[in-house]
């Protein structure tokens, strides 16, 4: 690989990175801080990019169209929650329950199962319009990318703080309580019904965040772009988590997205080396299951057991 | 201040391996009564504690708190008057979370939770004067997180959580029996300081007749969901494990050999 596909490769990770870096947030307080793997994150991610399309080429402002996307994946952390904590549903089915009815909320909603944003304006456009108004002049001479790089690093930045943030509070203390000790929170006045609720809708409303952004990013919409983004997300909090241990919130969210960045080089460079975009999601699988299964074989070594 | 009235609970009912765990009790308690438990395996010690936290409901009966019926009040709002401690260290502490994550989450007993930061320089020096009182440097650690303490030092936290707002009643279930003896004597000594202290309305359940005879003002024997024996006053302060086991077996009129191996001295 020359210094050109390398620079191409590292521009692509750090583009990418960024826009699934609200989806490994959101699979971190599902998966890691609640320990179970929420399946409503494949309803909720193609349900953000659904409704931000629809409402893109209705004319909608594309700022509050992506605010309604996060909206629409609340609602559907919400819906799961509900069907867990008040039917008493293991919360797998009622995630799987949410995800396969979101599938046709979705075609209801685009009314078609792909729509394309070439020909409308999204957040990018508007965000990078003064930097495109320019081009020509000598002072911008860069790409598309690294704006929008630069972007994204400062929405991922202001959404990690308000994120870290929100895991310190009385209220995020409980939340994380309530997936660790469910017990020990209640025995201390909580409902853990509400708190629930309120973990698993702001999942899905960062998973939502993100599935809206790589729409608007990758110029449309797919009913079928949601599938393996729960693995994928866990696989880079599970990367994360190997490189900077089990530590405070504050290093869980670094390593969310430090986590996201090396899973998109790693697919990255699967497909330098010649698999297809259509093997995406077996390197995705391979990878949670690298992912999993390396720590073990660590322990096993360090023990210098069999 | 607690008043039981005919409770009872039954596991597996109707089924063939149906449990009476608690049969028809009655129980009056006074404001800052220290009662000891003591029973041998499934005489319905913990389902009583269970019952009167609300994590097991009842079948029949009332429970009534300061006089409020809390019978089919959940865990949650009963939280606020009711400290409660398990046996295994783990339990009653949140062990990925900090000292004084913990413990701000413990200041806050059966309140709102809203979005101000748990941890700030205000409650960290009250944490700390706490936690100094309970003489294990832990005031030193408070951003160490709970599962890097010993059983000890955890159980010795889940107290202080526990008495932290002064609730009305303090459970403890067992909440020594899987600490080493001398640990346990510590956190023994300061489950009893912090009792007597604030006069803390306390129910604590033993598997040990010892422990039972030397705590607390009141001591209540159970047995096959019943309540066997019930001593108070100087009664409770003469008593000796010889008069317990004895009692135990004039109570129950039967062969009291396999009872005797459950109920360690």
């Amino acid at each position: 690989m020359d210094m050109v596909q390398l620079r191409v490769v590292v521009v692509n990770m750090f583009e990418q990175g960024f826009l699934f870096s609200f989806l490994a947030f959101g699979v971190l307080l599902t998966f890691r801080f609640f320990r179970f793997p929420d399946l409503t994150a494949e309803g909720s991610y193609p349900l953000g990019g659904a409704v931000v399309a629809t409402l893109l080429v209705a004319g909608l402002n594309p700022f509050v169209a992506t605010g309604v996307a996060i909206a629409a994946g609340v609602t559907a952390g919400i819906i799961t929650a509900l069907i867990h904590t008040k039917l008493k549903i293991n919360p797998i089915i009622a995630g799987i329950i949410t995800m396969t009815a979101n599938y046709s909320i979705m075609l209801r909603v685009m009314g078609r199962s792909n729509i394309p944003l070439l020909k409308v304006d999204t957040v990018f456009d508007v965000v990078l319009a003064p930097i495109e108004a320019g081009r020509g002049h000598p002072l911008v001479l860069l790409e598309k990318s690294i704006p929008t790089i630069v972007f994204l690093a400062i929405l991922l930045g202001t959404v990690s703080l308000l994120y870290w943030w929100f895991l310190r509070t009385d209220l995020g203390l409980a939340v994380r309580a309530t997936g660790e000790n469910e017990a020990m929170i209640r025995s201390l006045g909580v409902n853990t019904d509400n708190t629930k609720i309120v973990g698993v809708s702001i999942s899905n409303g960062l998973i939502a965040l993100s599935g809206a952004l790589v729409a608007q990013n990758h110029g449309f919409a797919d009913v079928g772009m949601g599938i393996g983004v729960l693995v994928a997300g866990a696989a880079a909090v599970l990367i994360g988590e190997s490189i900077f241990g089990d530590r405070t919130v504050g290093w869980w969210i670094v390593a969310s997205i430090v986590g996201i960045l090396i899973y998109r080089l790693l697919v990255a460079l699967a497909l330098r080396v010649g698999l297809r975009p259509t093997d995406l999601k077996l390197i995705t699988a391979a990878l949670l299951l690298l992912a999993l299964s390396v720590p073990k074989w660590r322990t096993q070594l360090t023990k210098g057991g069999t | 201040m607690l008043q039981l009235t005919n409770v009872t609970k039954v596991f597996l009912k109707d089924a063939p391996d149906e449990v009476t765990a608690l049969s028809d009790i009655s129980l009056s308690v006074q404001g800052g009564d220290f009662i000891t438990i003591i029973g041998s395996n499934g005489a319905g010690k913990s389902t009583l504690l269970n019952a009167l936290i609300g994590f097991c409901p009842i079948d029949s009966g009332t429970i009534e708190l300061m006089g409020t019926d809390i019978t089919r009040t959940p865990p949650h709002q009963r939280a606020k008057e009711m400290g409660r401690i398990a046996q295994d260290p783990g339990a009653s502490v949140c062990a990925v979370m900090t000292i004084e994550e913990n413990l701000s989450m413990a200041a806050l007993r059966g309140r709102r939770r809203g979005l101000r930061i748990a941890v700030n320089t205000t409650n960290r020096a009250y944490f700390k004067e706490v936690l100094s009182e309970l003489g294990l440097g832990l005031e030193e650690r408070l951003s160490a997180r709970v599962g890097t303490l010993s059983g000890g030092q955890r159980q010795a936290l889940a107290l202080l959580m526990a008495t932290l707002t002064k609730p009305k009643l303090l459970l403890l279930d067992e909440h020594i029996a899987s600490l080493d003896p001398k640990t346990a004597e510590q956190v023994m000594q300061l489950t009893n300081d912090l009792v007597t202290k604030d006069r803390l309305t306390t129910l604590m359940v033993t598997h040990n007749m010892t422990e039972a005879i030397r705590w607390g003002e009141r001591l209540i024997m159970m047995h096959e969901g019943k309540i066997i024996l019930d001593i108070s006053g100087d009664e409770k302060r003469s008593l000796k494990v010889g008069d317990l086991t004895e009692k135990f077996h004039e109570v129950c009129e039967q062969e009291f050999a396999v009872d005797r191996m459950l109920l360690s001295v």
